[in-house]
């Protein structure tokens, strides 16, 4: 045998799916929420999937999932490959309240119910991300039922939690009760589209992390579309 | 009058190679993975040849150093102590491996003033016996596997936490309780392998199925090429095909070492 003999085919290799990162945006849809801010917040979340589609890696591994919530909580778009998604739905002002507690349970539930999906098929992946956002204050107690539950999984290392206000009317104490470890932070303005883009930075790092490293945000980032 | 009588001696040979991956290439960051092989012979003639390799944690201030470190202890300790480490008190030699590495961690941390988490590391090692007897001793990712009647099989697969990138590593406090030693006296399969394959976490997408722990073909091949090469001709074929094709599948840094029985005619 000569050495020149001595290659590996890309046909003796395997390939094993990519790891996955499942992101739950909980969106406040209640009226207040009407006009330009649902319109800049549905223009964020378009541009926060084609950010995501074109990182080479970030297309094959976040999963985003779209859950809103106002009188009701409902599921508007369920994980699944963003390749499956060609453009996000837009999100729709209704009911009459901000039953916040009830987005972020049926977002906590909708992750844990994917990450079994992972487990069954054999697909890894890295903690899941709850994106949590709201204009207002919560009009039941569902959030006192929901907090812990983000908390708990947070502490155990089992959730990343961003908690974001928007505008005048975002009561930042409940929504530092969802996490332990991130200060709640105000969007500047409607800037929605520089969070997104932050957001999709963030994930695209994630997806490209190895074991033992640890998630580093770009926190001089945070301060294009935060209130610092 | 009586001449030497000529018996066929089985040795093991082994050859490897450490990649940067295109990610730390890219960010100027050296390999962190290392890998060592320790030999000794014992005066009845028996070899014994351990080799580890070892990826330094992406998160850790000092990795490379720590995957160099922790590479050389574990073989060393492996060669010297193979009979213990194949013992039915598992609990001693997983205790007294972890020790003799983290004995020497803490004398590199005090020079340097640093936590010997700075050095943290994965372990996945493999000590041979010239009669084939082995063991292999593991922690973390990475993976370990055999060629037995010359198909190959996955002995030791990677040692993940329920997130893709957290893991195990030889400085965590529970280290020697986690430490994974299997071998032959462990298994009840009678046939040895006469190869094995050791490599780090970057390789582990192209060359195993983590869903049913197929192995990929072409560590075979890398097997057949040490059956008839020399070992520094694998070696250098190992650097190039890392370079040239294993790499493309990963951005993290690959290391792959492989170990093969021979025969060659000796005299008693």
């Amino acid at each position: 045998m000569s050495e020149c003999a001595m290659e590996i085919h890309k046909e003796d290799l395997l390939s094993n799916p990519t790891n996955r990162v499942p992101i739950a945006l909980a969106l406040d849809v209640s009226p207040s929420m009407d006009g330009e801010p649902i319109q800049e917040l549905n223009e964020g979340v378009r541009q926060f999937f084609s950010a995501l589609k074109e990182d080479r890696v970030a297309r094959l591994s976040a999963e985003v999932a779209i859950v809103t919530f106002a009188t009701t909580a409902d599921v508007v778009l369920d994980f699944q490959s963003l390749e499956r998604v060609e453009s996000p739905p837009s999100v729709q002002v209704g009911g009459s309240s901000t039953n916040l507690g009830a987005g972020v349970s049926l977002a906590l539930d909708i992750l844990e119910d994917r990450k079994n999906v992972y487990k069954e098929a054999g697909i890894d992946y890295f903690q899941p991300w709850l994106v949590l956002m709201t204009d207002g204050q919560p009009t039941s107690d569902e959030h006192l039922r929901a907090a812990p539950r983000t908390c708990d999984l947070e502490r155990g290392g089992k959730l990343v939690v961003f908690p974001i206000g928007i505008g005048p009317g975002a009561d930042m104490d409940v929504l530092a009760m969802f996490s332990e470890k991130r200060q709640p932070l105000k969007l500047k303005g409607l800037n929605f589209a520089q969070f997104f883009e932050w957001l999709s930075k963030s994930v695209v790092c994630v997806s490209q992390s190895r074991p033992g490293e640890k998630l580093k945000l770009d926190t001089e980032g945070v301060k294009g579309w935060a209130e610092i | 009058m009586g001449g030497n009588l000529t018996v066929r001696q089985q040795f093991w040979r082994w050859a490897g190679a450490s990649v940067a991956g295109l990610a730390h290439e890219a960010q100027g960051i050296p390999c962190e993975d290392s890998w060592r092989a320790c030999q000794t012979g014992r005066p009845e003639g028996t070899q014994i040849v351990a080799v580890c390799v070892c990826d330094g944690a992406g998160s850790a201030s000092r990795s490379a150093a720590g995957a160099r470190l922790v590479s050389w202890a574990v073989a060393a300790w492996l060669s010297q102590h193979f009979e213990m480490a194949q013992s039915e008190d598992s609990a001693s030699a997983r205790h007294s491996l972890v020790g003799f590495v983290i004995k020497w961690l803490r004398r590199a941390a005090g020079r340097n003033e640093v936590e010997i988490a700075a050095y943290a590391s994965t372990v996945v090692a493999v000590a041979v016996r010239s009669d084939g007897a082995w063991v292999s001793a593991h922690l973390g990712d990475g993976a370990i596997v055999g060629r037995c009647n010359g198909g190959l099989r996955l002995l030791s697969d990677p040692m993940k936490g329920e997130f893709a990138n957290e893991t195990f590593f030889v400085t965590d406090e529970d280290a020697a309780e986690e430490l994974r030693i299997s071998g032959s006296r462990f298994q009840t399969q009678t046939s040895k392998p006469d190869g094995f394959v050791l490599f780090t976490d970057g390789l582990e997408n192209a060359l195993i199925n983590r869903r049913s722990s197929q192995v990929a073909p072409a560590l075979g091949r890398v097997l057949d090429w040490l059956d008839s090469h020399s070992e520094e001709k694998v070696a250098k074929a190992l650097q190039s095909n890392i370079r040239s094709v294993l790499r493309e599948t990963t951005g993290d840094d690959c290391t792959l070492v492989a170990m093969a029985m021979s025969e060659r005619e000796g005299s008693e």
